[in-house]
């Protein structure tokens, strides 16, 4: 059974890329370009781990996250935040706020595909 | 002997009434209840003394006069206490019980008849009337003297020396009454000619406390002065308008001894305020309203007076307003001098602060401009990265289709990138002045018919065309396309289905007008609408680089012409250029 992931992103050149790069590592990939649909997609189908952009329409990526981690989702659902702020700061709020791992945008296919792996084999 | 003395008595009951009359004049320029007390305490004294030396040149003939002369020596008493209720108040129960006992003790006198004449014999009633007589006045007038000599602690200078002169002013009041009460003319004697010359010599004291006069106010504002000389720099270095504005507040307000004030900016904006709520200030200025000149004016109590001067900078006038408060509640033409010389050397440090202020300002847009270019190069040369790297690694087990739609993709962000770079370039030679613009006169009404011929035909087809023949136009041709054409993508883009481009003559110069009938421009976005990177939310579909406007409003500035957005009747949005006409 291949692993679902959910990719919340408003560029769709970036989701095309992200798609391209895990559906050849064997994912199986699902978007959504802002943060209420986003909660939506994890609710409905139980995605294995989430990529998520930080500045998104809607709820933000820090909003979804929060969510996430106040309705217990994060235990079976990691996240793996996504964004151009490349700042260490950002990347420690990431990580204490609950995600699991933090890719500074631009990232390349092995950098993505590895953090992935790792955090998908965590969770399971 | 006896003469002189009754010389100087008749003098000390002109100077009481000239106190009198200088009170008064006060109480018709400021119509305060409180500069009333004080001239009806000082105008019963007067009479009370003149009424003395009547009774004394008829040999104490007439006994109403001596009812008189003791109901108005202790109405003064009540009105000096009265008048310091004004600077410190006292609970209604204080004054209701020293009305009462002033009154009682007056009635008292009225029946008991106190006997007059030179050395009168007093029996037991009349001793105790009299003595409550002095014992009241005393206490009305005495307490106040301890009452503004404390309250003058930690107040600053010219507020401090207002209230001490108050409490010389009530001192002077009792020494010159008990020299004219102790003092009989009939038996004078030198010491009693001594004392007597001593009271007439304070009535200037009093006089000069009770309404100081110019040349004493500059004096009490002196060590004011030298501390103002010292700290000048920290007024000049402010590091902000909102800092420079307190500091020079709170100055003017030491320099004449106000309660409070406010500064305004030259956009009436408020900038400092102090002793005043912020939503009374309205009510309290409306009176102030020539703001080019220096301005005194009267106002209701408890303000009193305010004075306000123009603070001139470079950005335009704002002002600086204080308020007399209970302790100093008479300002005049010195003070408003004062306040003019301080406001020019405020007008030069705002002067300085904007520069300071305007230039941290470019230099915080600077940033953000490249914070925000950096971001939106981040965005394609993710997707490159990303493409490329996984194209490089597994291109051998890819089919033919994912590497043409991965290419595709790839080409669309390179040109993405490529579209930022440039207008990156363009919009910062455009800044510096340094695009070359070859500004000539231009036919406009061709140029647009140029442009929509060479629109796509969905977009022609929404397209309404109204352009005046023969328009002419001061641009550079190439850049002109360029800013119609950018215009009319965007609307295309984001705007209704029907856009209209319009071109008119209006005076000396055309307007050009590109409009739609779509949900117009947000409101929050209006304002930034033409700065860098500033888009509506729904911008992914659209692969601008978030730079057109910049670019467009540079332009049209650089050929000595104007636009701005305007939201269209019923709906839809509308940019409005203005160019130059020529020919």
């Amino acid at each position: 059974m291949k692993a679902t992931i959910l990719v919340v992103e408003d560029e769709p050149g970036i989701v095309f890329t992200v798609r391209f790069v895990l559906e050849s590592a064997g994912y199986s990939v699902l978007d959504a370009d802002n943060g209420d649909d986003a909660l939506a997609l994890v609710e409905q189908n139980d995605p294995d781990a989430v990529l998520l952009d930080i500045r998104i329409p809607g709820t933000d990526g820090w909003g979804v996250l929060e969510h996430l981690r106040e309705t217990g989702r994060l235990e079976s659902t990691p996240v793996v935040m996504l964004s151009a702020h490349a700042t260490p700061s950002t990347a420690e709020r990431a990580l204490d706020e609950g995600a699991s791992a933090y890719i500074t945008k631009p990232f390349d296919a092995e950098e993505l595909r590895s953090t992935l792996d790792r955090v998908v084999a965590g969770s399971n | 002997m006896k003469t002189a003395i009754q010389t100087l008595q008749y003098v000390a009951a002109a100077g009481f009434v000239l106190v009198a009359l200088v009170a008064t004049r006060q109480w018709v320029r400021t119509r305060h209840r409180r500069t009333a007390y004080l001239a009806l305490a000082t105008l019963l004294l007067g009479v009370v003394s003149v009424l003395g030396r009547i009774n004394e040149t008829t040999d104490y003939e007439h006994p109403l006069i001596s009812d008189i002369s003791l109901v108005g020596f202790l109405g003064s008493g009540y009105f000096f206490l009265m008048f310091r209720h004004g600077f410190v108040p006292l609970s209604f129960r204080v004054r209701l019980a020293a009305l009462v006992a002033l009154i009682g003790t007056s009635v008292a006198a009225v029946v008991v008849q106190l006997p007059s004449g030179p050395d009168p014999d007093y029996d037991t009633s009349e001793s105790i009337v009299l003595t409550l007589i002095v014992a009241l006045w005393s206490i009305c007038v005495g307490e106040p003297i301890y009452r503004f000599w404390k309250e003058s602690f930690g107040r600053p200078v010219v507020q401090r020396a207002r209230l001490r002169a108050l409490s010389v002013a009530y001192g002077t009041i009792i020494v010159i009454l008990v020299a004219a009460i102790s003092i009989q003319p009939e038996q004078g004697s030198i010491a009693e000619l001594v004392i007597q010359i001593a009271a007439v010599g304070l009535i200037p004291l009093l006089l000069i406390s009770v309404s100081p006069p110019g040349w004493l106010r500059r004096a009490w504002r002196h060590r004011e002065e030298e501390d103002l000389r010292l700290t000048q720099d920290l007024l000049m270095f402010a590091p902000d308008r909102g800092v420079l504005a307190q500091r020079a507040l709170q100055w003017a307000m030491r320099l004449t001894g106000a309660s409070s004030g406010c500064v305004f900016g030259p956009h009436h904006e408020l900038l400092a305020c102090v002793g005043v709520a912020e939503d009374e200030i309205e009510d309290i200025t409306e009176d102030l309203t020539d703001t080019a000149q220096p301005q005194m004016v009267h106002l209701d109590e408890p303000a009193g007076y305010a004075i306000a001067v123009p603070l001139r900078s470079e950005e335009g006038t704002g002002r600086l307003v204080v308020f007399s408060g209970p302790f100093v509640f008479l300002f005049g033409e010195d003070e408003v001098e004062r306040l003019k010389m301080h406001a020019t050397a405020i007008g030069v440090a705002l002067d300085r602060v904007r520069l300071t202020e305007e230039l941290r300002r470019l230099d915080k847009v600077k940033s953000e401009f490249i914070s925000n270019a950096a971001h939106e190069l981040r965005t394609p040369l993710t997707a490159i990265v990303g493409l490329s790297s996984a194209m490089a690694m597994r291109h051998e087990e890819m089919t033919k289709e994912a590497l043409a739609g991965a290419f595709d993709v790839l080409d669309k962000q390179a040109q993405r990138m490529r579209r930022l770079i440039n207008d990156l370039l363009d919009l910062s030679q455009i800044e510096q002045g340094r695009a070359r613009l070859e500004l000539q006169p231009v036919r406009l009404d061709s140029t647009l018919h140029h442009i929509v011929d060479a629109l796509p035909p969905d977009d022609r087809d929404r397209l309404r065309v109204e352009v005046q023949n023969d328009v002419m136009v001061l641009a550079d041709p190439g850049r002109l396309d360029q800013v119609v054409t950018n215009l009319l993508t965007n609307a295309f883009l984001y705007g209704g289905q029907n856009v209209i481009l319009e071109a008119n003559r209006d005076d000396g110069s055309v307007v050009l007008t590109v409009s739609d009938d779509g949900s117009g421009v947000p409101k929050d976005l209006q304002s930034r609408l033409f700065e860098p990177f500033v888009r509506g939310s729904d911008h992914s579909e659209a692969q601008g680089s978030g730079l057109g406007l910049a670019i467009v409003q540079g332009l049209i500035e650089a050929f000595g012409g104007s636009i701005r957005y305007e939201d269209r009747d019923p709906r839809g949005a509308s940019f409005v250029v203005e160019l130059k006409g020529a020919g």
